[in-house]
């Protein structure tokens, strides 16, 4: 007695599918499972002949083989035991094979015979919806797939409900994306700029920042409000279209971090611990998982105190910043990971953090500075556009009672400024259509200056030491912040904001 | 109800009736190696078949069948080619066959399975 269900398989941030053929013939009663199964499907003999007997239905005494095609790709996770439960069920006479066909089933089982979710439905259902679309899933992650178009998912408690849900008795209700609760929507703890005082100019340097997509770079003595500063970007970022969410909830999905009752909407912020390694970083392990570049995808990667990670985890960030996407290549396969994240760097000036400072004083040797400076390699600091110089507050600044701007105002206009941005790169057809992806050919189309701006700008070549790759960057950021002005030349005053967010470049204070 | 033993004793028995009912001509009872002992041997035939009878009145701790683990038949294959050797078969075909026998508890006859060339030598 042969049967076979269709299941699928995450390999990288796709899935493949996967056939699960199970014959059941006469012999001494044994269980084996083929095509290259992992230990986590090999211990599912044991799940499934408890679940299966605790749902009230007879286990076949025979010689049962389980193949998992194709056989030349290793498979992974507890998903397979629905699958294989019902291959079994359907071999042993319990359920109507015809009934499996045109359906992808996965799920892991318990021993009573609850279902529970696993790791990645989303890729599974994204990428195998044109081959068949309808899914059985565990009820939870029914409800995150539910969101796709043209897809019917149905959630599944017990084994027994799907069976039930098979021979036509009490069919399986259609999963619908949950409408989020308003009151979780309070409670979600999106940070506003209002809680700042002062720090002006870093607030404008940040909305820059965000309307252009640049990367930037905060310096600042300890306790100046670096990280208040960077956490509050999330809320005056836009949100994201729903090809970026969809990309966003796929890479969750598979990482596991998703507690998605519906697609993703908010870009995500990661900020990694300086102690992370070179393979959490980038995506990594025999059988690559994403990393923290790529759980970045789409949104920003803070990194705070970012001399103090390690050389070959900066380093790491080159490519990635570069391309959008990292390939993970170990003994097994070569994966692609995307990673088209925005770069928020914190840092102090020096070891002790207090070189900027005009109130304190500073201990550290001019070697030290440097040492702790270089620490962050020119070529990474070469793909950062603004570096904002974060100031200690005096008391005057601190006592005031002022607040802030909302970010919901600062978030309207960076909307304005990214519309402007949409349309001018429209017909480019780019992934991000933003500023800060601008090649240098599309520098010189649409970075033209007012003579005016065009004189201080030799100026400051000539006179600040500018160089050759600062000189792009320059323009990049003028023409958003032109942009944010609603102007169609860049003006001399955009052109001086633009060189003062480049001080590391001025080399002022080594 | 008697002892385990009085219950395989009675497997063993049900299981020879079977075979003759089936044609099959009983050599040996109870062969001792030095690995164990073989419960049946007889012709199928031209086949020489070694017969492993497993008898079980309860099925608490699992089907009489699901006995024999990987270990159980390694030595039921070592008992076998002991057998071939010391009576000089080396030529001749042979299988092994499994019969799993279910009593009740006053030591009937419930249900038995006959499973032709259960185990792989190998």
């Amino acid at each position: 007695m042969l049967a076979k269900v269709l299941s699928g398989c995450v390999v990288g941030i796709n899935a493949h599918p996967i056939e699960v053929e199970i014959d059941v013939s006469s012999g001494l009663p044994s269980f084996s499972v083929v095509g290259l199964p992992d230990t986590s499907i090999k211990e599912s003999r044991d799940r499934i002949r408890s679940a299966i007997k605790n749902s009230g239905f007879a286990f076949p005494h025979g010689k049962i083989t389980v193949n998992l095609s194709p056989a030349d790709l290793k498979k992974e996770g507890a998903s397979f035991d629905m699958p294989i439960a019902l291959g079994i069920l359907s071999a042993a006479g319990a359920v109507d094979p015809e009934s499996l066909f045109e359906t992808i089933f996965c799920g892991e089982l318990s021993l009573n015979g609850k279902i529970k979710p696993f790791r990645g439905a989303f890729p599974i259902a994204l990428s195998l919806k044109t081959r068949c679309n309808s899914f059985i899933l565990p009820e939870r992650n029914a409800v995150e797939v539910s969101s796709l178009n043209d897809i019917s998912a149905y959630g599944a408690k017990t084994l027994t409900d799907i069976v039930s849900h098979l021979k036509g008795i009490k069919p399986l209700e259609k999963a619908s994306p949950k409408v989020p609760d308003p009151k979780s929507k309070i409670s979600r703890n999106i940070l506003d700029f209002k809680d700042v005082k002062g720090q002006e100019y870093v607030k404008r340097g940040l909305e820059v920042s965000a309307s252009g997509g640049h990367n930037i770079i905060l310096l600042g003595p300890p306790g100046s409000g670096k990280s208040m500063l960077a956490k509050r970007l999330p809320g005056i970022m836009p949100p994201l279209t729903l090809k970026e969410s969809l990309e966003v909830t796929n890479v969750y999905s598979i990482a596991g971090e998703a507690s998605c009752t519906s697609l993703i909407k908010d870009r995500p912020l990661r900020s990694p611990h300086h102690t992370i390694s070179y393979a959490a970083m980038a995506g990594g392990g025999s059988n690559p998982l994403p990393g923290e570049i790529t759980l970045a995808h789409n949104g920003i990667l803070f990194l705070d105190e970012f001399p103090e990670f390690r050389r070959d985890v900066l380093e790491t960030l080159r490519q990635p910043l570069e391309s959008g996407e990292i390939t993970v290549t170990r003994v097994s396969r070569s994966l692609k990971f995307p990673s088209r994240f925005m770069l928020v760097a914190a840092m102090n000036p020096c070891p002790c953090g207090n070189f900027t400072d005009p109130n304190k004083n500073c201990n550290c040797t001019a070697y030290q500075i440097q040492r702790y400076l270089s620490k962050v390699s020119g070529p990474l600091l070469d793909r950062i556009d603004i570096h904002l110089e974060v100031p200690r507050l005096n008391y005057n600044d601190l006592s005031r009672q002022r607040t802030g701007e909302h970010s919901s105002v600062i978030k309207d206009r960076v909307l304005k400024t990214r519309e402007i941005q949409k349309i001018r790169f429209d017909k480019k057809n780019y992934i991000t259509s933003c500023n800060a992806c601008m090649s240098s050919k599309d520098v010189e189309e649409y970075c033209t200056l007012s003579s005016e701006a065009e004189e201080l700008l030799k100026t400051a070549v000539l006179e600040l030491g500018i160089s050759a790759r600062a000189y792009d960057k320059i323009l990049k950021i003028s023409r958003t912040i032109a942009d944010m002005d609603g102007s169609d030349t860049i003006q001399s005053h955009h052109l001086s904001e633009a060189v003062g967010y480049r001080s590391l470049d001025r080399n002022l204070w080594v | 109800m008697g002892t385990r033993k009085d219950t395989g004793i009675t497997g063993e028995r049900m299981a020879e009736k079977f075979l003759l009912s089936k044609k099959f001509k009983v050599l040996e009872k109870n062969f001792i190696t030095p690995f164990g002992e073989i419960d049946l041997v007889a012709h199928d035939g031209n086949l020489l078949v070694f017969v492993e009878v497993r008898t079980r009145i309860s099925e608490t701790f699992g089907h009489a069948l699901e006995s024999i683990d990987t270990h159980k038949q390694r030595h039921i294959v070592n008992n076998c080619r002991y057998y071939m050797a010391r009576r000089s078969l080396r030529e001749k075909y042979w299988r092994i066959d499994v019969i799993g026998i279910k009593l009740n508890r006053s030591l009937e006859l419930e249900v038995l399975t006959h499973i032709k060339n259960a185990i792989v030598k190998y």
